[in-house]
């Protein structure tokens, strides 16, 4: 297969997005990934994380 | 990566060992859907056969002790385990 | 295709019936940025992809999506217990019931039936994984407005999970399309568009 995507792209183009490629890293132990929803620290944003932002409450 | 010991140790609780199999066959989940992006980290290989490896023997013990996970884990005998009171469906309340 | 175990994928155990919450939760089963949408739009876009890890991403989400609707209707099912007429009718459950009972149907907070206006499968590979990158999101913050309803623990601590999955699915998505674009930018026919190549 051998796709070597990086991080971000050194030449990304116009009118295409971007997500930045995720490295194999800082993982949880395997028991605790289901309490957490994923085993990737990263990738675990909880809501009151931004529950409380300006930009990101629904009420007015 | 960090795989915790308890999962060697034969367990007879249904409830925790259901637990164990609950939370590896996520982790193997997670990993899976990893892997399809990121086919070549040998890293994410290694732990994904890991788990797979302890999550059989889980399955397997689970079933000796409590009955079926998958509807061809059913015994022979009558009446069939898969339908049986004894083998609720997940959606209930556990007893 | 598909075998299954007789598990949940997350277990769900509410200890209080609210079938006004059940009603808010239904969003998730047959809405417009529910699970049964989600997994019905990867499964039928899978066809099309042109590359094997989108294939497999794309079934493998979609099969994952099925369990979180088996999730949903649990949640709703065990919201709806030990009820009676006089609940139903002060919580709001009323119009749901006349149809339904307590069973579980696939429609909206509004009860508008499920239907697939909500998907889109184009077809395009460029388009279909933007569509799914939208899709988490809308899930992802339906589940927030769920959160914002819910007094539960048991129902929240459920519903905290199905959404951390939908942060987890845009990632992924979001890789494929990187995948999906690399391919194209590497290929002659999009170099011969007057474009800056890399090679």
């Amino acid at each position: 297969m051998q796709h070597k995507i990086p991080y971000m792209p050194t030449n990304p183009l116009y009118a295409f997005a971007y997500v930045p490629f995720q490295k194999y890293e800082n993982l949880y132990e395997v028991n605790c990934a289901l309490k957490h929803g994923t085993i990737f620290k990263d990738l675990n944003i909880p809501f009151e994380k931004y529950k409380n932002n300006p930009y990101m409450t629904p009420f007015r | 990566m960090i795989f915790t010991v308890e999962y060697a140790t034969p367990c007879n609780d249904r409830k925790t060992l259901m637990k164990k199999i609950n939370e590896l066959a996520f982790a193997i989940i997670d990993l899976n859907q990893f892997l399809d992006t990121h086919p070549d980290c040998q890293e994410a290989l290694d732990l994904f056969k890991k788990c797979t490896f302890t999550l059989k023997a889980l399955r397997k013990e689970y079933i000796m002790k409590f009955g079926p996970i998958k509807s061809t884990d059913s015994k022979d005998t009558a009446p069939f385990e898969w339908v049986a009171p004894s083998t609720p469906w997940p959606w209930e309340k556990e007893v | 295709m598909w075998d299954y175990d007789k598990r949940l994928i997350y277990p769900v155990k509410i200890k209080n019936p609210n079938p006004q919450l059940a009603k808010y939760i239904i969003a998730q089963y047959g809405g417009p940025d529910g699970e049964l949408g989600a997994s019905l739009r990867y499964l039928s876009q899978r066809y099309t992809m042109p590359l094997a890890e989108i294939k497999g991403l794309l079934t493998d989400i979609g099969t994952e999506e099925l369990s979180h609707l088996e999730m949903v209707g649990a949640i709703v099912y065990q919201l709806t217990r030990d009820i009676n007429s006089e609940i139903v009718k002060k919580s709001g459950f009323g119009d749901y019931f006349i149809n339904h009972a307590t069973g579980v149907y696939p429609a909206n907070s509004n009860g508008s039936p499920f239907n697939a206006f909500s998907i889109a499968v184009s077809g395009d590979p460029i388009t279909d994984l933007n569509e799914d990158l939208a899709a988490e999101q809308k899930a992802r913050a339906t589940y927030d407005n769920i959160l914002r309803m819910s007094d539960d623990p048991d129902v929240s601590d459920a519903i905290k999970f199905l959404r951390a999955r939908e942060i987890v699915h845009y990632q992924r998505f979001g890789e494929a399309l990187r995948i999906m674009e690399e391919k194209l930018r590497n290929t002659k026919s999009f170099c011969d568009l007057k474009r800056d190549c890399d090679k």
